[in-house]
């Protein structure tokens, strides 16, 4: 073997090992969240995202095409349960106007404040999570639109999760179904404060409800609103199961089927949206007892 | 005598770069494609390893057109795209064609059974070192079953997938010989 070669066989290990070292030292940088790292990542959504629009179009026609003979096949049912479904909904509407009245009364009674306005802006879902790491979904619209990290996500059925990632024309959104999405939530009947986790599973999980809370199965479970970040009273999901310490939720919005989103947009003027920790943006209930609070925070907000 | 250098050296005209290059930018594609899988609701959270598939396969029967690079840039576009864990796949499909280069003259020998036995376990050890390294950064376990699930899927559709890429390459090598 010739000397140049033997160079070159040199060459090629260290370059080899380099690659090796750089790609093992990029999970870590990832998770350092750097804003250079997070703008790259984001700049390179918005250049390969139509690519990607473009070669899931023949996922999505024949997706679409299934639907469609699906439809068809259990039209007269689909009929039947309509119209029960529009009967249904008219009580409610009635009820819900009743009970707006109702609110509208007692809140100019009580001195409260209205409920943010945030504007609603329609956003596609260009990528559904195709992994067991990671549940996040790249939407069609950016800081063009006006879009910003922290802005909350909803169906009309409830939450789907928040913003992270903002690029000009595309924004990823972290879905409350993955493992680093906490959500701060109440029960709805009862009132318990928790916070659900998710898993990267098809299910949450309740945490850090107090002891004395007995969570139902059925039970719906809505954003608690706490830190502003996100607006109160969004259906986050419904108890599916109480097992010891267990509370599992079943999420309102149908996560798997997932094309046109909401983005709610303005509202959270003074919060730090670039530090999403919770400690950080975190404010207690405006309850005087301790009971129905947080663990480890007393009623003046204050760690214990 | 005058000393001959490397201007008398063969020229390299016939270079493997542009394959190298096409490798990379069918994995991406592939690889974005597995992504796309996820709009179906069967596949939601666990799109089967395409590209690990397609890696296999080139650097089974076409090694010299696939550097550890490849697999890296394969890998990254995935993680950047699809992942939480940059880095992670991009590690992965780098011991991939790593252990490739190194069982490759035996697989070679093989049947087909060998080659299937052997990507299910290059899927299992991609996968599991994805799962290692997403605990040790989150200090969270993921749910198990859509993991489970993408091994699974992945194994089962590895035979069709090696038929359907080596039909293309005959298709490719006869249209290359009648030109």
């Amino acid at each position: 073997m010739r000397a140049s070669d033997k160079a070159k066989i040199r060459q090629r290990r260290i370059a080899h090992t380099l690659l090796v070292v750089f790609s093992f030292s990029l999970m870590f940088l990832g998770k350092l969240d750097l804003n250079a790292l997070r703008s790259a990542r984001m700049g390179l959504n918005d250049f390969v995202a139509p690519f990607v629009d473009l070669v899931s179009a023949p996922v999505r026609g024949i997706e679409t095409m299934a639907q469609g003979i699906r439809t068809v096949a259990s039209l007269r049912a689909e009929n039947v349960r309509l119209q029960a479904e529009n009967a249904m909904l008219k009580r409610w509407r009635r009820r819900a106007e009743i009970l707006e009245s109702e609110n509208r009364q007692l809140r100019s009674v009580a001195g409260a404040v209205a409920p943010d306005r945030r504007r609603p802006l329609t956003a596609r879902a260009v990528t559904a999570p195709g992994g067991a790491f990671a549940h996040t979904v790249l939407v069609a619209n950016g800081s063009d639109q006006g879009i910003e990290m922290g802005n909350p996500v909803v169906t009309a059925d409830g939450l789907v999760g928040l913003v992270v990632d903002v690029g000009a024309t595309y924004s990823r959104v972290l879905m409350i179904s993955d493992i680093n999405a906490q959500i701060p939530v109440i029960l709805s009947s009862s009132s318990w404060p928790g916070v659900t986790v998710g898993n990267n599973g098809p299910f949450l999980s309740l945490r850090f409800l107090p002891e004395e809370a007995s969570p139902k199965v059925g039970e719906l479970v809505l954003t608690s609103g706490h830190g502003g970040v996100l607006p109160a009273g969004v259906p986050v999901g419904r108890v599916d199961m109480v097992q010891d310490d267990l509370v599992r939720v079943m999420p309102a919005v149908d996560l798997r089927n997932l094309g046109y989103v909401s983005i709610l947009v303005g509202g959270t003027e003074g919060i730090d949206l670039g530090n999403l920790a919770l400690e950080e943006y975190y404010t207690p209930l405006p309850e005087s007892d301790n009971t129905r609070l947080f663990e480890g925070v007393n009623a003046a907000g204050e760690r214990q | 005598m005058t000393p001959r250098g490397r201007f008398f050296q063969k020229a390299e005209i016939d270079s493997d770069w542009p394959f190298q290059f096409l490798v990379v930018f069918f994995g991406i594609v592939l690889a974005i494609f597995e992504g796309s899988l996820a709009l179906w609701p069967s596949f939601y959270g666990a799109t089967p390893l395409l590209s690990l598939i397609f890696l296999y396969w080139v650097s089974l029967h076409h090694e010299k057109y696939v550097a550890l690079v490849s697999g890296f840039l394969i890998g990254l576009a995935s993680d950047l795209l699809f992942s939480d864990l940059i880095g992670g796949r991009a590690t992965a499909y780098i011991a991939v064609v790593f252990v490739m280069n190194i069982r490759r003259p035996k697989l070679l020998q093989g049947e087909f059974r060998d080659l299937w036995l052997e990507f299910s376990v290059v899927t299992v050890g991609v996968m599991l070192f994805q799962l290692l390294a997403f605990c040790a950064l989150n200090l969270a376990i993921p749910a198990l079953t859509p993991v489970a699930f993408q091994i699974g899927v992945t194994m089962i559709l590895f035979p069709i997938g090696y038929v359907i890429l080596s039909a293309m390459n005959m298709a490719f090598n006869r249209i290359k010989s009648s030109t």
